[in-house]
């Protein structure tokens, strides 16, 4: 593989089609910062970087499965199951369990199962990712209210709540956490074989056969990994939020897709990195974040971040590849 | 000593003839048709139930029908309890949906059951149009948005500057409790509202509003929330700032986290409708309309569709709350049906 198609379109966009969304990030940061002097203070700097776990590690996980030319909704079923697990295996209310930061191993576990299954489902069935991971997501959100009986599990182990809600010095815990998982993910993606595999499937699954790659294998390896993250999601969640909840990542799903969006990955697949994810993840906070600054109604706020998203996909794409929309 | 024979003669009498007449009267079957006894609210409902089906004496004749969400498997449960007890029954519900009410009342009423309804029902469906179902009652939304607005006013003093997190915006319950807070926002005018967003019912979203309302408007004084959920996500967006506790939130639902949050000093308020004792009255009215205790006919249009008072649980009645709500069960008094009568739906 000396040419990877992904690189033949690097070329073809140039610096700016290649930075559109760092640059877009910028702008948007500097607007804001002229708008409300509040938003370029070290407090709200800091709120921000709250707010980007764990939703950045979903949305990372999702940018996997994007790049794969796949998609994957069974976001909130997982990360919401895991952290149910989490809140009945640290110090909680309704049992005797106390395993501390141990749990988060059995998050991860879940996670990663429920993501092979999408991908076994994927491959074995011959199911479309789209209706394999819906139905592992109603799957996941049913086992997460007949465990719970749609109560929040509440937890009292306050060491565990520290990956959620701590800080060293200034900076969220969860925010290191979640850029050591980004870190990570880069260097699996940039550095090892799999992360031009997973590249090369996306753009076109049929020539990354020919040349040999064992396509299945890879696939099921995104979605255990992208499960994998969901765990490790699912317990930061349930850390930072006091509980264990299957409602707790309701809109992680849209939120995710979204920051993949304005970062610039196509969900067509065969584009993006992980720079992109981060980028895309910001974006989406600020803007939130923004909103509220500005003091723009909460009754549109939903309608622009809906048109933001169309406009980011209208420019971003690159439609002379795609020969049909489907 | 005749005359003393005589009365000690008569009173065996009527004790005889009373316990005969007792006797050949049927035993009157208590149903109950919720949701699920899987949450804590309708379980509370069901012990209510319970506990109102002992003191009636009719232990033995309590039945708790449990739909799981499915409308026509309530409708199913009803009409079984009225074939088994062969019309014998009275019955207090939680229709699944509004609109499932219609088809139960027109069952019910096919079969001369009196039976009663909370929560949901279609606006334009009248119960006085029905004989048998006796009256349809509700929580006040306005009240609980209106009462918990105000106390979180007073505790910081009735000035400064607050937030507001509403529900899922177009729900009906969320419209209601937002024109609560409005009405009490009026009251005060020192309080001013720097901001309010559409948290959705949910913790997780209530948590990254407050984060980001507290970086607009680092000083907030108090967060008002349309329910326990979101007032629960508050308090951790507040923690991460080490300001739980400082800023005082409120919230509707009384769910257990909110409870003790209160408990805490973290919250100030949130409302119960008390399930406790919607699963006992439901069924004590029904009973009283079959028995002749309260003549249904006569009964005002204001009496057949009404609101009913919720429980305000605030720091002042924590502690009396906790002991017998949580962790005991209160006393009511059965009879007493118009206690918590407030106003008609109408009105």
């Amino acid at each position: 593989m000396s040419v990877t198609r992904v690189e033949v379109r690097k070329r073809k966009f140039g610096f700016l089609g290649e930075n559109a969304s760092l640059i877009a990030l910028v702008l948007l940061s500097v607007f804001l910062s002229i708008v409300n002097p509040r938003f370029f203070t070290l407090d709200n700097l800091f709120n921000i970087l709250d707010l980007v776990s764990p939703l950045g590690i979903t949305a990372l996980a999702m940018g996997f499965v994007l790049m794969a030319g796949s998609i994957d909704l069974s976001v909130e079923g997982v990360v919401g199951l895991s952290g149910i697990v989490a809140s009945f295996l640290v110090k909680n209310f309704s049992n005797q369990n106390d395993f501390g930061f141990f749990s988060i191993f059995f998050c991860l576990f879940t996670g990663l199962g429920f993501g092979l299954l999408n991908g076994f489902l994927l491959y074995r069935f011959k199911i479309p990712s789209f209706m394999a991971t819906l139905g592992v997501g109603f799957i996941t959100t049913g086992v997460g209210i007949l465990v719970t009986r749609g109560n929040p599990i509440v937890i009292t182990d306050w060491s565990f709540r520290q990956i959620g809600m701590g800080k060293v010095g200034v900076v969220p815990v969860a925010f290191i956490l979640t850029m050591g998982v980004f870190f990570l993910a880069w260097f699996l993606s940039e550095r090892t074989v799999f992360g031009r595999y997973v590249l090369a499937i996306g753009g076109d699954e049929a020539i990354a056969r020919d040349l040999g790659i064992n396509v299945n294998r890879v696939k099921i390896g995104v979605f255990g990994l992208a499960g994998a993250l969901y765990g490790f999601a699912g317990a930061i969640l349930t850390a930072k939020l006091g509980s264990g909840d299957i409602n707790a990542p309701i809109g992680f799903t849209f939120d995710s897709i979204g920051s993949c969006v304005l970062g610039g990955i196509a969900i067509t697949g065969g584009m993006g990195n992980v720079p992109k994810v981060l980028i895309g993840i910001f974006t989406l906070t600020i803007l939130r974040n923004g909103m509220i600054l500005m003091g723009i109604s909460p009754y549109v706020q939903q309608g622009v971040i809906g048109m933001i998203l169309i406009a980011t996909v209208a420019l971003t794409i690159d439609r002379k590849k795609i020969k049909i929309m489907k | 000593m005749r005359k003393i024979l005589v009365v000690v003669g008569l009173c065996l009498l009527v004790g005889l003839v009373g316990s005969v007449s007792a006797f050949a009267e049927e035993p009157v079957y208590l149903g109950t048709a919720i949701r699920s006894l899987a949450n804590p609210y309708h379980a509370a409902w069901a012990k209510g139930a319970e506990m109102f089906a002992e003191w009636a004496g009719l232990k033995d004749y309590n039945v708790i029908l449990t739909c799981e969400g499915s409308s026509e498997k309530q409708l199913n449960d009803i009409k079984a309890l009225v074939a088994r007890s062969k019309g014998n029954v009275v019955f207090c519900i939680d229709p699944n949906q509004s609109t499932d009410a219609v088809a139960i009342a027109n069952e019910l009423e096919k079969e001369k059951v009196y039976f009663l309804t909370f929560w949901n029902k279609p606006d334009d469906v009248k119960v006085s149009d029905y004989k048998y179902w006796v009256c349809h009652v509700t929580f006040d939304n306005r009240a609980s948005g209106y009462n918990t607005a105000k106390v979180l006013f007073d505790a910081i003093g009735g000035k400064g500057k607050v937030f507001a997190l509403q529900g899922l915006l177009g729900n009906s319950a969320a419209i209601e409790r937002w024109e609560g807070f409005e009405k009490a926002l009026k009251e005060y005018p020192d309080i001013e509202l720097v901001g309010w967003e559409a948290g959705d019912w949910l913790k997780t979203k209530a948590y990254n509003l407050v984060s980001n309302a507290l970086a607009a408007y680092p000083d907030i004084k108090a967060v008002w929330c349309a329910n326990d959920a979101m007032a629960t996500g508050a308090i951790e967006a507040l923690r991460a700032r080490g300001l739980a506790g400082k800023v005082p939130v409120s919230g509707v639902d009384a769910i257990p986290e909110m409870i003790t949050a209160i408990q805490n000093g973290e919250a100030v308020a949130t409302v119960s409708s008390d399930a406790y004792w919607q699963g006992g009255m439901g069924l004590s009215i029904a009973l009283a309309a079959k028995k002749g205790d309260i003549k249904v006919e006569e009964l005002p249009e204001n009496k057949r569709e009404w609101i009913a008072k919720s429980i305000l649980i605030t720091k002042e009645n924590i502690d009396w709350y906790v002991k017998n709500y949580v962790e005991g069960t209160p006393q009511y008094d059965w009879t007493n049906y118009w206690e918590r009568w407030v106003r008609g739906i109408r009105e």
